[in-house]
């Protein structure tokens, strides 16, 4: 079995634990990851804070990940970061547009 | 069927919950304790742990990577209590473990895993057990053997 590690985000955790799924994630990864941000997006309710600590203090597997290469950051979100660019000046141009439209 | 898994420390525990998982889809019911009851230094055993220990008809014991206070009780309990059980364990933790379990103890050999199999049939015989029992043994024995054997290589 190859050792796989994967990182989650909160829609997963949200829609894994009331199906009690999450022990089964064990089956394909041997840790998984929770970043910070997802973290964070999960302690801004208690319900689901409760639930992410008791996720953490029952499955050793599940871990926190503070740590990242930040040239690795960089590199992956370069396509997502262009892509917003174009969005925004997209954005601008149809603003242009709506007032033009408007005087 | 009711089994109870103890592992040896926190990083056992994903084989113990790939166990878990493969065993109930063959309608085995699987306790895992929670990661916790590692980390914590108490002696006492946790009480949930404790009573689906006395629920169990069969106890696993798996040690790979560490073993901690936590498991050496559960297998102690079990030993009072009489279940049937089998403890997996890596040579470098058998020195520690086969005073107390005894034939109940398999060492698992990754060069040899065929000896480890050899153990469990051999301690298999020796029980005095339903043949159901005795099957669910074989079978998480073997699926533990493999997934233990299988780790190492990975991380070599």
């Amino acid at each position: 079995m190859r050792r796989r590690n994967c990182t989650i985000d909160s829609s997963c955790v949200i829609a894994l634990d009331p199906l009690n799924l999450v022990p089964q994630l064990s089956l394909p990864f041997s840790i998984v990851l929770v970043p910070k941000a997802v973290r964070e997006d999960l302690f801004k309710r208690r319900a689901t804070k409760d639930r992410l600590q008791a996720l953490f203090a029952d499955f050793a597997f599940f871990q926190r990940c503070d740590g990242y290469e930040q040239g690795t950051v960089d590199f992956l979100l370069a396509e997502r970061v262009r892509e917003g660019t174009q969005d925004r000046v997209k954005l601008k141009q149809s603003f242009k547009l709506r007032n033009l439209v408007r005087q | 069927m009711k089994v109870f898994i103890s592992y040896g420390s926190s990083a056992d525990q994903v084989t113990a919950l790939r166990l878990q998982a493969l065993g109930a889809v063959n309608g085995l019911t699987v306790y895992v304790p929670p990661a916790h009851t590692r980390q914590a230094v108490g002696t006492l055993l946790d009480p949930e742990a404790a009573q689906k220990l006395n629920d169990a008809e069969v106890v696993l014991g798996v040690v790979g990577e560490g073993l901690t206070e936590a498991c050496r009780q559960e297998l102690n309990t079990s030993m009072t209590l009489r279940k049937n059980m089998i403890v997996m364990s890596y040579p470098m933790f058998a020195p520690q473990l086969q005073p107390y379990f005894g034939s109940n103890l398999v060492v698992i050999d990754p060069q040899n895993p065929g000896a480890a199999e050899i153990g469990i049939v051999g301690h298999l015989k020796t029980l005095d057990a339903q043949q159901s029992t005795k099957k669910a043994l074989l079978a998480l024995g073997t699926l533990a053997l493999g997934l233990l054997i299988l780790s190492t290589a990975d991380r070599s």
